[in-house]
C-alpha cells in the first residue's frame, strides 16, 4: 500500500550545484589517477617544449648576443660638432644634454690646443693636443691609477704621454705656456678610443664647446633622442653646429632584430600550431577513453561545463607536468648547444603559451565531451 | 528522511529519439509520491528505460512535461537541470557503472561533488554507507579488485550518497545474485518508507510483485 502524503506541494529548491574547488580537487584526482593519458599528453608537450628551447630558444639567445654586439656604444653615440669654431656652444649645453629622457652620459670638450713636454724643451715632430673637458668624463675612459683629476689638472692618453716622452704619467705639460700638472694617464674604448691620443683637462672655467658626446641609453630610439637634442642645445650660431650618429649602424641592428626577430617568431608559431594539433589529438583519446564516465557524472548532476572543466583540467595537468619535464631537458639542451640561455623573459613567454597550447588543445575535445548523448552511454545493450 | 520530499509526475509526456522517429511512449499521465517504490515494465524495447531518462531530466520529453512537485521543469536549460540531478536525485545503474581507475571511495564520493558537497563530508557519509552495506573493508581497492556483487553495493552507496529525495533504478538486480538482489531490494524499500521516491525500470518479477505500484509501458498501466 502506498503510504499516503498530504503535505501540500512544495517547489524543489535547485540546491547547492558543485563547489568550484571541490570539482576541481576531484578533477585533479581523477587526472592523476590516469596516468597513462595524462603521462601522452604531458609527453607531447615536453617534447615540444624541448624543441622550442633547442630551436626558437637558441636563436633567441644567439639573437640577443648579436644584438648586444651591434648594439654597443657605437650605435648609440650622438656626436654635436662646432665646425668652425664660431657656433658659440654654451657650457651649459652638457647640463642641459644630460637631463633629456634616454641619455646615458654627456661630456663636452672645448678647442684643442697643443700640448709640448717642458722637460724636453724641443718642439715634437707631432705635438699632441689637449682640450678642456665640460661635465664628468665618461666610463669608456679608463684611468690606469684610478686617480681621477680636479678641474685644472691634466690626464694624458697613452698615446699622448707617448708622443710627450713620458714615461710615467706624472710631472707637467705645457700649453700656450701654461703649466699644467699631469695626475694619471686613460685608455678609451669604441667610438671614443681616439682620445688616447689626447690629454683632456677639466675645468669649472666657462669655456665654449667645440665637440659634445651624448650616448643614449640602451633600446632608445637614436634618431628621435638626436632631434631631441638638436632642440635644446644652446648654440649662438644653432646653422653652425652638425649633430652626427651612427645611421647605418643603426639600419643594421633594426635589420638584424627583425630578421632574426621574425624567423625565431615563425618557428615558434609553426611549433606551436603542431603541439596544440598533437594535444588536441591526444586530449580527443582521452576523452574516448573517459565517455562512460562523463556519461555517469551527467547523470550524477554534471553539468555540460563542468565536463569541459574535467578535460580542460586534465590538459592543465598534463601541460605542467609537460612543462616541468620540457624545461628541464630543453635548458640544460639549449645551454650546451649554443652556450647561452634565452633570456628569463622569453622562458616565461614561452611556458605561458604552452599551458594556453594545453588548455585550447583540449578545448575541442571538452566541447565534444560535453555535448555527448549520456543517454546513449548509460544504456547497456 | 531525504533532504526534500519529492513528488514526481508526468503529464501528457511523449518522446521520440528524432524528427521524423516515431514516438517510443506518448500521452504517459503518471504520479510517483514520496514513500513509494514504482516499478516500470514492460518488453524489451517498450521504452521503459528510455521513460526512466526522461522522468530524470537527461532526456527531454518530444512533447508534454515532467513535474517535480507539480511545477514543470523539464524545459529548463541543462545547468539548472544538472544542479536538480545533482542535489535531488539518485542514480542506481544495472552494471555498477563504476570508475575503474579510483578507489571505492572515490567512486562513492563522486556524487557529492556535483551536490555540493564538501569532500569531507562526501568521504563521512560515504564511510558511513560502505558500512552499512558491507563494503567498508574495500574503501582503497579499486572497482577490478572487488567482486560484481560488491560493486553494485558500491554504486548503491554512490546512488543514496546525497540522501536524494528522487531515487532512480536502471534494472538494478539485472546482473545480480539473490542475495545481492535483496540487498538492493531493501535498500531501496528503505529509502522509500523513510520519504524518497523510487522509481525502478526493470523486468525482474519478483522487484515488480513487491513495488508498491507497477507500470507497464507499451501495455498499458496497473
Amino acid at each position: 500500500m502506498i503510504p499516503q502524503h498530504s503535505r501540500p506541494p512544495q517547489q524543489v529548491p535547485l540546491g547547492r550545484g558543485p563547489r568550484t574547488l571541490t570539482l576541481v580537487g576531484d578533477q585533479l584526482r581523477a587526472a592523476v589517477s590516469r596516468p597513462a593519458a595524462t603521462i601522452t599528453a604531458a609527453l607531447v608537450i615536453a617534447v615540444v617544449c624541448v624543441i622550442i628551447f633547442a630551436t626558437t630558444g637558441r636563436s633567441a639567445a644567439t639573437e640577443a648576443q648579436v644584438i648586444d654586439s651591434v648594439n654597443s656604444m657605437g650605435t648609440r653615440l650622438i656626436t654635436v660638432i662646432d665646425n668652425t669654431g664660431k657656433a658659440g656652444i654654451d657650457h651649459s649645453a652638457v647640463g642641459k644634454l644630460e637631463a633629456l629622457e634616454g641619455v646615458e652620459w654627456a661630456f663636452g670638450m672645448g678647442p684643442a690646443v697643443t700640448l709640448s713636454n717642458p722637460a724636453v724643451g724641443v718642439t715634437m715632430s707631432v705635438a699632441p693636443p689637449m682640450r678642456t673637458v665640460i661635465g664628468d668624463l665618461p666610463p669608456a675612459v679608463v684611468l690606469t691609477h684610478g686617480r681621477a683629476p680636479a678641474s685644472g689638472e691634466m690626464i694624458l692618453g697613452v698615446d699622448a704621454q707617448q708622443a710627450l716622452g713620458l714615461s710615467q704619467a706624472s710631472g707637467t705639460v705645457a700649453a700656450r705656456d701654461v703649466v699644467f700638472p699631469v695626475v694619471d694617464s686613460f685608455t678609451a674604448e669604441g667610438e671614443l678610443s681616439a682620445l688616447t691620443g689626447w690629454g683632456l683637462l677639466p675645468t669649472d672655467d666657462v669655456v665654449p664647446l667645440r665637440y659634445v658626446y651624448v650616448l643614449a641609453e640602451p633600446n632608445t630610439d637614436v634618431a628621435s633622442l638626436a632631434r631631441a637634442v638638436e632642440a635644446v642645445l644652446p648654440a649662438a650660431v644653432p646653422g653652425g653646429v652638425s649633430i652626427e650618429m651612427p645611421a647605418q649602424a643603426i639600419q643594421l641592428r633594426e635589420v638584424l632584430a627583425g630578421t632574426l626577430a621574425g624567423s625565431s617568431r615563425q618557428m615558434m608559431i609553426l611549433t606551436l600550431l603542431t603541439a596544440l594539433v598533437l594535444t588536441s589529438i591526444t586530449m580527443s583519446g582521452a576523452v574516448a577513453a573517459r565517455r562512460r564516465d562523463f556519461g555517469r557524472q551527467r547523470a550524477l548532476g554534471a553539468s555540460r561545463s563542468a565536463i569541459c572543466v574535467a578535460v580542460i583540467v586534465q590538459s592543465l595537468v598534463a601541460g605542467v607536468v609537460g612543462v616541468t619535464v620540457g624545461l628541464l631537458v630543453g635548458l640544460p639542451v639549449t645551454f650546451f648547444s649554443s652556450g647561452h640561455l634565452p633570456s628569463l623573459r622569453f622562458v616565461g613567454g614561452a611556458v605561458v603559451l604552452l599551458l594556453l597550447v594545453a588548455v585550447m588543445g583540449s578545448l575541442p575535445p571538452a566541447v565534444v565531451a560535453a555535448r555527448r548523448d549520456p543517454v546513449r552511454i548509460l544504456r547497456v545493450p | 528522511m531525504p533532504n526534500q520530499q519529492v513528488t514526481l509526475g508526468c503529464d501528457a509526456l511523449a518522446f521520440r529519439y528524432a524528427r521524423n522517429a516515431p514516438n517510443i511512449f506518448s500521452g504517459l499521465t503518471l504520479t510517483f509520491r514520496p514513500g513509494s517504490v514504482t516499478a516500470l515494465s514492460g518488453a524489451s524495447g517498450s521504452g521503459k528505460s528510455t521513460l526512466l531518462y526522461v522522468l530524470s531530466l537527461l532526456l527531454k520529453p518530444s512533447a508534454g512535461s515532467v513535474t517535480l512537485n507539480d511545477q514543470p521543469v523539464s524545459q529548463l536549460d541543462d545547468a539548472t537541470l544538472s544542479r536538480i540531478r545533482g542535489s535531488h536525485m539518485g542514480f542506481i545503474f544495472q552494471d555498477a557503472m563504476l570508475d575503474p581507475a579510483r578507489t571505492v571511495l572515490d567512486n562513492v564520493c563522486e556524487a557529492g561533488v556535483f551536490a555540493g558537497l564538501t569532500r569531507k563530508e562526501s568521504r563521512a557519509q560515504a564511510a558511513a554507507l560502505l558500512e552499512e552495506f558491507g563494503v567498508e573493508h574495500r574503501i582503497d581497492h579499486r572497482p577490478g579488485e572487488i567482486s560484481g556483487g560488491q560493486a553494485q553495493r558500491v554504486g548503491l552507496c554512490r546512488g543514496l550518497l546525497t540522501n536524494p529525495g528522487l531515487i532512480f533504478a536502471d534494472e538494478p538486480t539485472g546482473n545480480l545474485d539473490t542475495d545481492t538482489s535483496e540487498v538492493v531490494w531493501q535498500a531501496l524499500q528503505t529509502r522509500a518508507r523513510r520519504g524518497a521516491t523510487v522509481v525502478i525500470a526493470t523486468h525482474d518479477p519478483d522487484l515488480m510483485k513487491r513495488a508498491d505500484a507497477l507500470h507497464r509501458i507499451g501495455g498499458g498501466a496497473s
